[in-house]
């Protein structure tokens, strides 16, 4: 007789009982929605891409152990993913600050053709708001990427970083006001001179 | 400014590499859990394992039920005794000839 999955509005729990019970099509479904998820988010929270290979393995490694035991109205698997993956690059966070690991660093292109003054200034943007992210205390850089970036809730947010909303809206506000401290310098030289908004 | 950084970066999404794909997928196989077969019909293989089972049957009742057609066969060099009426030859067979040759 064939094990029939609890009925329950998240997908990614269904895919994971699935798993639980041997099947590897969940598997790779899993690996190409959740995996990637975590993969982004660790990129974003430590901008380094081999840091973050390691990271969202360890984290998925842990979703594969935690499969059979797996309670679908506990959580969301996305929110434990997220908390889960947070945790860690916190961990690797703290390591960097007493290594001093390198970030990476984006090569500007030296291509001369058209468009590509765009693509330099794209990616010019996008290493500054990475390093200027990595200054930021660990929890207010988890709750910009989370808010800004990723693109969840306050109350989402809350139950990943196991905190209260308000104590989120203060983080992300508070992340904010020093992101744009810390990048109001590179201003002029991000293209930003005639944006008068923030 | 940050408006724009953060829209930029939403669209800007770190891909999963294939090798960490496949690392990931390795990864869930090693940690799936060993099961007991649920049904002897499981345990010797499906439609699969008792297919093979049936033909390896029938090859061991075709070997040893259905009588050699032919006594000097293919198999008395190796079963060492022969019987073609030459007693040297017969000894040759039995002792590969080496005895014979050192006399």
């Amino acid at each position: 007789m064939q094990n029939i999955p609890p009925k329950t509005s998240d997908p990614h729990a269904a895919l994971l009982t699935r798993f639980a019970q041997g099947d590897m099509t969940a598997a790779r479904l899993l690996v190409a929605d959740l995996g990637a998820m975590t993969f982004a988010h660790a990129q974003r929270l430590l901008g380094n891409a081999a840091e973050a290979e390691d990271v969202a393995q360890e984290a998925m490694l842990r979703l594969w152990r935690i499969a059979p035991d797996w309670e679908p109205d506990r959580a969301r698997v996305t929110t434990w993913l997220y908390r889960v993956t947070g945790n860690l690059c916190i961990d690797r966070m703290r390591k960097v600050a007493r290594q001093s690991l390198p970030l990476d660093l984006i090569a500007e292109p030296v291509d001369p053709a058209p468009g590509a003054e765009a693509r330099i200034l794209a990616a010019a943007r996008a290493q500054a708001l990475t390093q200027a992210l990595q200054q930021l205390p660990e929890r207010q850089r988890q709750a910009v990427v989370l808010r800004h970036i990723e693109g969840l809730t306050n109350p989402e947010i809350a139950q990943i970083m196991e905190t209260g909303v308000e104590a989120v809206e203060s983080l992300t506000a508070r992340g904010k006001r020093n992101l744009s401290a810390g990048l109001a310098e590179k201003r002029s030289a991000l293209g930003f001179d005639d944006d008068t908004t923030e | 400014m940050l408006d724009t950084l953060f829209e930029q970066a939403r669209a800007e999404v770190p891909e999963l590499s294939a090798g960490l794909s496949a690392a990931m997928i390795s990864d869930a196989r090693a940690a799936l859990p060993v099961t007991m077969p649920r049904s002897f019909w499981q345990f010797i293989g499906g439609v699969r394992g008792a297919s093979g089972l049936a033909l390896a049957t029938l090859v061991g009742l075709w070997i040893g039920v259905v009588p050699l057609a032919d006594s000097a066969s293919w198999a008395d060099p190796l079963v060492a005794f022969s019987d073609t009426g030459d007693a040297e030859e017969d000894l040759a067979w039995s002792d590969f000839g080496w005895i014979l040759d050192e006399g």
